[in-house]
């Protein structure tokens, strides 16, 4: 919980604390925001201006959701209005995309023993709508709960269930296509 | 090989792992900088102390006392305050001017504060 301890720093007049905050999470917030904003500047200049909003409403912030959340859900809403839009998530669809392949799966896992792994991944995602990259990425790798999820995109549960499944069926997908590109133009 | 859904998580998960993307090394200098000047700003406009009501209630017999004076040499000594109504009203204009200046230099720094609060951002071209 040191956040808490340099939340509180903060508001008792330690400005310099803030710089904590934004050392432990500017990578993600950028990630997040370069998922939704597809370019380096465009996401850098999000990132920013989300974390002058959290600092200029820090002390509204009463400790009942997690930091990290609540700062996402500022990222988030920060990229909607750079983009000038009030969603980028597709209206609801409960239909499931067919599951994954065996051959999907397979070759997929081939990757984790190269070395360029990170940027290939990174290039698929960039393939991906924003709004499934921007699920995948809350979900498989900073780990949010669904409940966090929920709070940060206003999404339902059965909603982010859903495309977080489509999400992952197009990732695979782009990434077997990717390998299959690669191969042939090694040939 | 079979995979079940907690394999394909697993499988996603460790895809995923530092795929995390960097920003400009600069990126936590740059915003420090734009939120130490807020700060900074934000002290020089903000009083230490909100004016209670007896402050208040003092403050306007000071302002009444200075008026009543000014007003007593106004009618005690005619000739000079004719005088003194010729140099007022060559520095008028420039008090005017100054005075507006300041307050719309205020009024517009709180403008755009309370613009930047409430997530207001001036349309780019």
């Amino acid at each position: 919980m040191e956040e808490r301890k340099w939340i509180e720093q903060i508001l008792a007049g330690d400005v310099q604390s803030f710089s904590c905050l934004i050392a432990k999470y500017e990578k993600m917030a950028y990630t997040l925001a370069f998922r939704v904003m597809g370019n380096k500047e465009e996401a850098e200049e999000v990132t920013q201006d989300a974390f002058i909003k959290v600092y200029n409403a820090l002390d509204t912030f009463k400790f009942e959701s997690k930091f990290s959340t609540w700062l996402y859900r500022i990222v988030y809403c920060t990229a909607l209005s750079a983009l000038r839009q009030q969603k980028i998530f597709t209206d609801y669809d409960e239909a499931r995309p067919e599951d994954l392949t065996e051959k999907e799966m397979d070759s997929a896992a081939s990757l984790l023993e190269r070395n360029d792994r990170r940027e290939i991944i990174s290039q698929v995602m960039s393939l991906l709508a924003p709004d499934e990259a921007m699920l995948l990425t809350l979900f498989y790798l900073e780990e949010c709960s669904m409940d966090d999820i929920h709070q940060i995109t206003e999404l339902t549960i059965s909603n982010i269930k859903v495309k977080l499944h489509r999400g992952r069926k197009h990732f695979y997908e782009k990434l077997q296509q990717l390998m299959k590109t690669e191969a042939r133009s090694l040939l | 090989m079979k995979w079940n859904e907690q394999d394909k998580d697993n499988l996603t998960r460790r895809l995923m792992q530092e795929t995390v993307e960097k920003p400009s090394s600069d990126l936590n200098s740059r915003i420090m900088s734009m939120i130490l000047k807020k700060a900074t700003i934000r002290k020089a406009f903000t009083f230490k102390k909100p004016v209670s009501a007896m402050q208040f209630f003092l403050l306007l017999i000071v302002y009444v006392l200075f008026a009543a004076g000014g007003l007593y040499i106004f009618f005690s000594k005619p000739g000079e305050t004719a005088e003194l109504m010729v140099f007022l009203k060559q520095i008028f204009p420039i008090f005017l001017t100054v005075t507006g200046g300041v307050s719309f230099f205020i009024l517009f720094g709180l403008l755009d504060e309370w613009l930047q609060q409430h997530g207001y951002k001036i349309p780019e071209e």
